[in-house]
């Protein structure tokens, strides 16, 4: 008995889905609305990544490819020889100045040191 | 694993770049500091010295420092005895005004002695070189020493 009236219903469900008609139409816009709230909600969860993932993953996009990875080397060598370059004129003018006043010092002992 | 592989790479080239960087142009500057004597050698640099005229100014030099040494030693003595005499008085007596008097005498002389041997070195160098010498030396030494600072000068505008 129960396998006849569960054999009905699903007949009965099908007959009443395919006389159900919807007669209203979507709003217009509907559709855009909804791929623009999908396309919000994968920007927000964009955003809320913390910094190093998205850093993490544009870096392994980076060395993925041998010749990024080489000028991702090479960019590091450029920037440590600027900054080497930098520091040495700096010494260099220091030892200019200290044996400059080193000079004067001997020949006028009383002489302040000027800085 | 190849991530931190290339990583550690871009560190490494960096710290290596500059480190040879910073070596090589630090070391004309380190070879100056490790002459002899690296205030003429730097004398020489500065001021473009041939090896003759580098030759004579260092005999000008080395001729120079002994009277330098006496120069200063008088300069002491007559210091330390202007000190005693100040330690004992209350008042500008007649010794401390004499002690003060030769002070500045020696010291005038000091300045006559220096002169000269700026002017001397100044003539062995090429003249454009010299002249540039002898206003940098002049700045360095008696018009800088002679000078007020703006602290003083603000002071005696106030009164």
């Amino acid at each position: 008995m129960n396998d006849a009236s569960e054999h009905k219903r699903p007949d009965n469900l099908s007959r009443v889905l395919k006389e159900w008609r919807a007669d209203t139409s979507l709003p217009p816009g509907f559709q855009a609305a909804v791929w623009g709230r999908i396309d919000a909600s994968k920007g927000r969860e964009a955003v809320s990544q913390p910094l190093w993932h998205v850093l993490s993953a544009w870096f392994n996009q980076l060395v993925a490819r041998p010749q990024l990875a080489v000028a991702y080397i090479v960019f590091f060598a450029m920037i440590g020889m600027t900054a080497g370059w930098a520091q040495g004129q700096k010494e260099v003018a220091r030892v200019q100045d200290d044996l400059a006043q080193r000079y004067v010092q001997t020949l006028d002992p009383y002489q302040v040191p000027q800085r | 694993m190849k991530r931190h592989l290339i990583l550690m790479c871009g560190l490494l080239a960096c710290l290596l770049a500059y480190g040879g960087v910073y070596y090589a142009s630090t070391k004309p500057a380190r070879a100056l500091e490790d002459r002899p004597q690296p205030e003429l050698a730097w004398l020489k640099q500065e001021f473009n010295l041939s090896e003759s005229e580098f030759k004579r100014i260092s005999d000008l030099h080395e001729a120079y420092l002994p009277k330098c040494r006496e120069m200063c030693m008088k300069i002491n003595a007559k210091n330390s005895e202007l000190r005693q005499l100040l330690e004992s008085s209350t008042n500008v007596t007649g010794h401390v005004q004499a002690a003060l008097n030769e002070s500045a005498r020696l010291r005038a002389q000091c300045q006559a002695q220096m002169l000269d041997h700026f002017f001397e070195v100044s003539r062995t160098m090429a003249p454009e070189q010299g002249k540039r010498y002898l206003t940098w030396v002049r700045a360095k030494t008696l018009q800088g020493n002679g000078g007020m600072n703006h602290g003083d000068e603000t002071h005696h505008g106030s009164h």
